[in-house]
This record gives structure tokens, sequence and C-alpha cells, in this order.
């Protein structure tokens, strides 16, 4: 049939103006300007050190960008990790749990928080950004409550494997779940009813609606899947860190937002990729990682950090009334 | 008319990609003109006069205004020329309340530089009173039926102060009270020197209300001609280039089956009384009401979308109880929704995707992946039965022309194949050819024993494929028409008299 050859020649086309491609050309031009500036950057070692610093924020995103997609947004998972990380810690380290049990723990506690957001979202009502600004001061709280501010150390040794182990002495343990994280959600968004349903609310909530999505039952699903993705994140990260500390993820809201707007979801809803989010976030830790290197201040770091996401996010919209 | 031509367009031609859109078209059009352009579903229509709008730039040729080579490089420019267009999908600020939309961009001001809101105010209520159009001034647009939508976008265009106004399909969700005020708007236009460019796929409009007629086949310009001088059939034939019938095409005379749907008693806050019907299996039964009738709500309650206040559904003798629409869907009930862009399209998903969505359960394999190439295959079934036209299976569905998009949408409602297929206002927006096709997939599939509960205002639609028909009249039955009284002539002439019931 004649259509098959018109796909053909349509991809072809257009392949440089999909979304996805900016942001890959940025990402190898940020790549040869890190390399030519010092020699300390594309390095093996400091290769595998980028991958493991951002393996929970790679984790984080896949999460975000589906529920970016339904034109949402999460921003408690800052607090959702912190309570995560310490409920998990606690536990762990008073009855000594294997790891499987502290991960467990986490995407528990994690897929609870979501679970709430999501109520908040669907049966109160309550727009996306509140609900969840709102949780995150929850959670947070909470988690600082539980362990009254202190840094849960002294963890065992099995609770730190998964965030510093490496195999074969080189590729990080954090990079490989990270990466199998990621292609668990290609094939999700790829080869699932679930996924289409998702752009569809996105695009068009009623319409969904009338094709007999259950919009709600669909949206609370999303937040739980964030949430228990956030837990993954939440583990990974304290194992990393080797402590369980309330006052972790911070940043990672904003981070995990601006990785996925970065790989060209629009804020909008109804479009994205997440193997674009991926190299959102691999923009992100490129970028810190560069400038750490080049002895580059946090401060401004900090600087940066908003300038991208501002950037970011005015490309995204000057692009979505360019296509109106 | 003659005289000097407001606009003229040379040689125009467009392409999307690989897709020839237009080409090679030579229009033009002189003040105080009123001018119907014809064509299929996908002919270009749209197109060109985005084109004449600024919207699009063309990929050949010239554009004239007044005589002189101007070239439109946004909507800005277009209006600053004194176009003003009322698109097929309509671009009013649904956040914004009727006033403030009319006077976009040319608001009123005081001596302070502040909007001045009284004055605004006035002069909208004096020109809807001047119409007698009723119309809430201060509601957002977002919550007006689509109707006043209309209304209000034709009356920004007459407060522009327009030297050209294009109507997009502006009937398609008009009744007929409203077409009548739409002609008299049209009128005044006209007396006022300003040239009309109506697009419609409803022919008797043309012959009521224009003076010359362009058609539109293939992107290419077919002939134009004076409305006077050219035969409706002429008019079908230029446009399609084939023969259709617009006769009854469903021969039944009688039918009977057993009942497969009843409703007793529906009540819906002041539109709907009492309302109760048997629809019986393999029957293609007309829900026929104007707007405010009840007939849309009615189809709505049916599919779960809106709960009644009180009544009782059936399907095959067991009480159904819907929450949503997806309680219908498990009942075997489908639907095609009235409004196609707020309630039916999924913009930014292809047409594929579009077409699958409520029954893409179907093509899941137990471990929840997605059967592609089965899902290939059953679009493109449809993508042959209905004619339409793609680029491609992904095609985004915001690209496609208004008409292929509703046909897009009827084919995921048969794609789910339900035993009861509910069709609200089903052909709006699709073109006579297309209608014919479509009307026979209908007859088809009621043939193969689905039942069809067809939702609309438009009495022709239904006499042509309807078993049975009935007219609701301010939320109660009027009167159920079978066999021999399904003509248009009686059912107009009905839906026109006083009286609550007929006698
Ligand atoms: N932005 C676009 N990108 C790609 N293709 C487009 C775009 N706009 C329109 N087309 C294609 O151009 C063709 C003509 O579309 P157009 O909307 O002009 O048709 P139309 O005559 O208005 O039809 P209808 O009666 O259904 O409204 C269609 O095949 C459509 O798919
Ligand atoms: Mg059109």
């Amino acid at each position: 049939m004649s259509t098959k050859e018109n796909d053909m020649k349509n991809k072809k086309k257009v392949f440089y103006k999909d979304k996805g491609f900016g942001t890959i050309v940025v990402f190898i031009l940020l790549i040869i300007v890190f390399s030519v500036i010092s020699d300390a950057f594309l390095t093996v070692n400091n290769v595998m050190t980028i991958l493991l610093q951002n393996s929970a924020l790679v984790i984080m995103a896949m999460g975000m960008t589906f529920v970016i997609i339904t034109g949402g947004i999460d921003l408690s998972v800052g607090g959702n990790m912190a309570l995560c990380t310490i409920c998990s810690s606690m536990l762990v380290r008073q009855y000594n749990l294997p790891i499987i049990a502290g991960v467990l723990i986490c995407l528990v506690i994690g897929g609870m928080v979501g679970f709430c957001n999501g109520f908040c979202i669907t049966s109160l009502g309550i727009p996306p950004l509140l609900a969840t600004i709102g949780m995150d001061s929850v959670a947070r709280g909470l988690a600082y409550i539980i362990c009254g501010g202190a840094t849960i150390s002294n963890m065992p040794d099995s609770f730190k494997i998964l965030g510093r182990g490496y195999i074969f002495g080189v590729i990080p343990i954090a990079a490989v779940i990270a990466t199998a994280v990621v292609i668990i959600y290609v094939i999700i968004q790829n080869h699932t009813a679930f996924s289409v349903n998702t752009y569809a609310i996105g695009g068009n909530e009623q319409a969904a609606y009338l094709s007999g999505i259950k919009t709600k039952s669909h949206l609370r699903k999303i937040y739980v899947l964030m949430g228990v993705t956030c837990g993954l994140a939440a583990y990974i990260n304290a194992s990393r860190l080797g402590v369980g500390l309330a006052a972790v993820g911070s940043d990672m809201s904003f981070d995990a937002v601006t990785a996925t707007v970065l790989g060209g979801t629009s804020i909008a809803g109804g479009s994205g990729k997440v193997q674009r989010a991926v190299i959102g976030a691999l923009i992100i830790g490129v970028i810190f990682n560069g400038l750490t290197i080049l002895n580059v201040q946090s401060f401004e770091q900090q600087v940066a950090k908003g300038l991208i996401l501002i950037l970011s996010i005015g490309v995204d919209t000057v692009r979505n009334r360019k296509e109106i | 008319m003659g005289g000097e031509c407001f606009l003229r367009l040379e040689n125009i031609a467009k392409s999307f990609a690989e897709n020839n859109v237009l080409k090679n078209v030579n229009f033009s059009i002189v003040p105080g003109e009123v001018r119907a352009l014809l064509g299929e579903n996908g002919a270009g229509k749209s197109t060109m006069i985005k084109i004449i709008a600024g919207v699009h730039q063309p990929t050949g040729g010239k554009i004239y205004i007044d005589g002189k080579e101007t070239v439109l490089s946004d909507p800005k420019e277009g209006i600053k020329q004194g176009i003003a267009v009322i698109y097929q999908e309509l671009d009013l600020l649904p956040a914004l309340t009727v006033v403030e939309n009319i006077f976009l961009g040319i608001e009123v001001k005081n001596k302070w530089g502040m909007l001045d809101k009284n004055r605004m105010n006035e002069k909208v209520q004096k020109y809807f009173d001047g119409m007698n159009i009723s119309m809430d001034i201060t509601a957002k647009v977002g919550e007006l039926p689509i109707a006043s939508q209309q209304m209000v976008a034709i009356a920004k265009a007459v407060e522009h102060e327009a030297r050209m106004l294009i109507m997009d399909e502006p009937s398609s969700s008009l009744t007929n009270k409203e077409l009548e005020i739409l002609y008299k708007q049209i009128r005044l236009l006209k007396e006022k020197n300003v040239a009309v460019i109506y697009i419609s796929h409803r022919l008797e409009e043309v012959y009521e209300i224009c003076d010359t007629v362009t058609i539109l086949r293939d992107g290419v310009l077919i002939d134009t001609r004076k409305v006077s001088e050219i035969t409706r059939h002429e008019m079908v034939s230029l446009m399609i280039g084939r023969e259709i019938s617009e006769d009854r095409i469903n021969m039944r005379k009688e039918f009977d089956a057993p009942v497969i749907l009843s409703a007793e008693d529906i009540c819906l806050h002041k539109l709907l009384k009492n309302v109760s019907f048997q629809v019986k299996k393999g029957e293609i039964f007309g829900i026929l009401g104007l707007v405010g009738s009840g007939a849309i709500e009615l189809g709505k309650i049916l599919y779960g979308v809106i709960p009644a206040d009180s009544g009782l559904i059936k399907v095959s003798e067991k009480p159904l109880h819907m929450k949503m629409p997806a309680d219908a869907l498990e009942s075997a009930i489908s639907y095609v929704p009235d409004e196609r862009r707020a309630q039916g399209i999924f913009p930014l998903l292809s047409v594929e995707q579009n077409s699958v969505i409520t029954s893409i359960r179907n093509y899941t394999n137990r471990f929840g992946f997605l059967d592609h190439k089965g899902v290939s295959v059953a679009f493109m079934e449809y993508v042959d039965r209905f004619g339409i036209k793609i680029a491609s299976a992904d095609q985004q569905i915001r690209f496609l022309s208004g008409g292929n998009q509703q046909k897009a949408l009827i084919a995921r409602t048969l794609l789910s194949n339900t035993d009861i297929i509910i069709l609200s206002c089903p052909t709006k927006g699709i073109d006579v050819g297309s209608k014919f096709d479509i009307y026979s997939i209908l007859l088809d599939c009621a043939k193969q024993g689905k039942t069809i509960i067809a939702v609309s205002q438009e009495i022709t639609e239904l006499v042509r494929i309807c078993d049975r028909i009935m007219m609701l009249k301010d939320g109660e039955v009027y009167h159920e028409y079978t066999g021999d009284e399904i003509s248009e002539t009686l059912i107009y002439h009905d839906l026109l008299a006083e009286g609550r019931k007929k006698t």
C-alpha cells in the first residue's frame, strides 16, 4: 500500500524537526565543549560518576514524564523521597533487613504518597500543582518527625550495595538499575493501552472520558506509579550516600521537571517521550559535573539551573504557539 | 456586481511536505458578492481560506488585494487588510467573556486609557438585540453552546468592520432559527459591500444566500458559476465526480424484532419530561429534536455521560446503572459525540490511535501488550471503507480536514464493535458523497444485527436512514413516525407546528 511509502518519506523528512532533536544536539555540544576545556571530563571514571550521580534523577524523570503527559505535575517527589529514605533506613538499621526489604519499604511508602496525591487531585479536585506542593511539605515534615531531625548513620554494609557497588569494577549498579527502569518505561510507553490512554487524557480529558477511559482511576494509577518510581530513586540515593537524611531531594522536584521538559515533553500535556527525558536528565548531570570540574561555585550552578528550566519551558511554549 | 475585485488569487499552490493540497488556484471576488465554496472533505477549502487569511503561506502563486500584490505573512496582516475569518474550528478564547472576545484587539478605552466596559457592553447588547438573539454577554464563551459561540464569532467580525468575511462551515451546528439569523447577518454585510465566502456542505444554503459558487476538487478549482445557473445535481457531480442518490436509502418499509433497549420515564431537570421509548434489535432509530428539545441530552443519558434525574434504562431486559461512559461500553453501547473538537478528537495523537482508542483493549494480549499489526489492519479497513484522506496512519489527527476527522470518530465507534451504536449529529461537516457512504455503512451494520440510534436535528438525514423516528419537542415525545409517515414534508410540518402532542 502506498501509505507505507509515505510513512517512510514523512519520517525521513522531518526527523530534524522532531522535538527531541534539539535536545540531543545540545547534549552533544555540551560534551564536546567540556571535553575541550578539561581533560578530566571525558574519562571513563568521570563518565561513570556522572551516570551514578544521576541514576536517581533518570528514574524519577520516567515517572515524571508520564505525569506531565497527562497534563499534571508532581512537585512532591522531594518530600516523598525524604519520607521513603527515613522510613527505609530506620527500619533497615533497626532490624538489619536485607536489600530487597529496604527497597520494598521505599516502593510501598512512595506508592502511598503517590496515592494520596492521586486522591487529592481526582477525588477532591485540587489542581496537581497545589496538591503535590502540599504533599511535599507533609511528607518532608513527617520524615523529620520520624527521625527527630537526626541523621540515620551506621547503616549495614548491604544497604550501600545498590548505590555504591560496581559491576566488573566499572559500571555502577545504580546505572544498570536506572537503565532497566528506562527500558521498562519505554516498553510500557510504546506497547501498552495504558500508555495510549495516558496520552489521550493529557490531550483531551473530556474526549478521553467519552471514549470510555476511566480517567480518574487512570490518573490515580499514574500518580501511584510516580510515587513508586520515586521510592526506588530514594533508595538508590540513600544507598549511595550511605546514610538516611531527612534533607535529601530538596532539588529533586525541580530537577525531575526540568529533565522532563528538556526532553521535549510539553508542560501542556498530551505529548512527550520517556527516552528523551533521559537525555534531559543527563544534560543536567553533565552541566553540573562539568561546572564542578571547572571549579564553578554551587551558587552559580544554582543560577545556571534556573536558567535552563526557564529556557527549556520558553522554547516549549514558543514551539506550541507556532504550531497553532 | 462587476467592478474591481477585492481579492484575487493567481495560480495559488500549497503543499504540506509531499502532500499537494492546492494546485494552481485562480480565484477572485468583488465587494458585496456572496460566494459559496464547495468541495468534498479534504478538497482544500479550509486550506485555501487559511491562505487568504495569512495563516498559511502559499508555496506558489500571488495574492492581490484591491489590485495590489500583497503578501499576507501572518493572520495579523490579514486582519489589517480587512479580512475576517470564522474558522471551522472556532478560535474564540473560551476563558474570556462574550464582550471581551468581540472587542479583542479593538478594545474601547476611556480617556484614562482604561477599558470602557460600559460602552462595550452597550454596543454588544445593542447588536444582539438588533439581531433578536438572546445572549448572556458577560458569560465566558467556553460555557456557551456551540451555536451561540458561532453567533459571537460573527458579531466579532462585524464589529471589526471587515471588508471580507470568510465563514468555514458556520451552519454545521446551527438550528433553523439561528440559520435565519445568520442569513440576516450576511445580507446586512452584503448591503455594506462586504465580500463573503461561505463554505458549507448543505447545498440548499447555497441557493438561499449565495450569488456565485466555486467548486474545488482535490485541490483543483473546477469551476465558478452563478448560483442561478446551476442545478443541485450539477453541483454534486462537479464536486465529487460521480453520481449519487439523495433519496431514502433504507428500503425497509416495516421492521420488527425483539426489543433490545428500552427507556422508561426518563426525566432530566426541565430538559426531559417522562420520555419513554423502545428500540428493537437491528433497528435504525432516529431521535429528532432541535437544540433545547433535549435530544442531545437524551443521547448523553443513554451513554452514561450525564445521569438522568429519574427513569430506567434497560438493555435486553436488564436495568443499567451507568456511572460513566466506561460502564456503557461494558454494556455494549458506544457513542459518537456531537462536538468533535471538545469531546471527540485527541489532537496530538495519530489518526490511528484516535480511531482505536475505545477498542484498544481488544488489541492487547494477555500481558497487556498492544498488537500493533492488528490495530493497523483494523484501522486501514475503515480508512478504505470511509475513504478517510490521510497522508499516513501516524499523521496527527489535527492535520486532517474537519470532515475526515469526523469520519475517524465514526470509525472509532464502529471499531468498538458494540451491539448498540449511538450517534449524535453523526454527519456534521461531512460532504454529500461521504454522507452516502456513511449511511450505507450504518445500514450494513443494522443488517448485521447492530442497533443504531441516531440523534440529529437534520430531518433529511433521519428520513434517509431510519426505520422509526421519534420527535422530541420541549423535552417531551411529540410523535413516533414509522412506515409511510417517514416523509420529509410531513415531519418538517410537524416540527414547526404548535402543540405538545401530535393529534
Ligand atoms: N497543517 C497541515 N499539515 C498537513 N496536512 C494538512 C494540513 N492542513 C490540511 N492538510 C491536508 O490538506 C488537505 C485539505 O484539507 P482542508 O482542511 O483544506 O480540507 P477541506 O476542504 O476544508 O475539507 P472539510 O470539508 O473536511 O473541512 C487534507 O488532506 C489535509 O489532510
Ligand atoms: Mg474544512
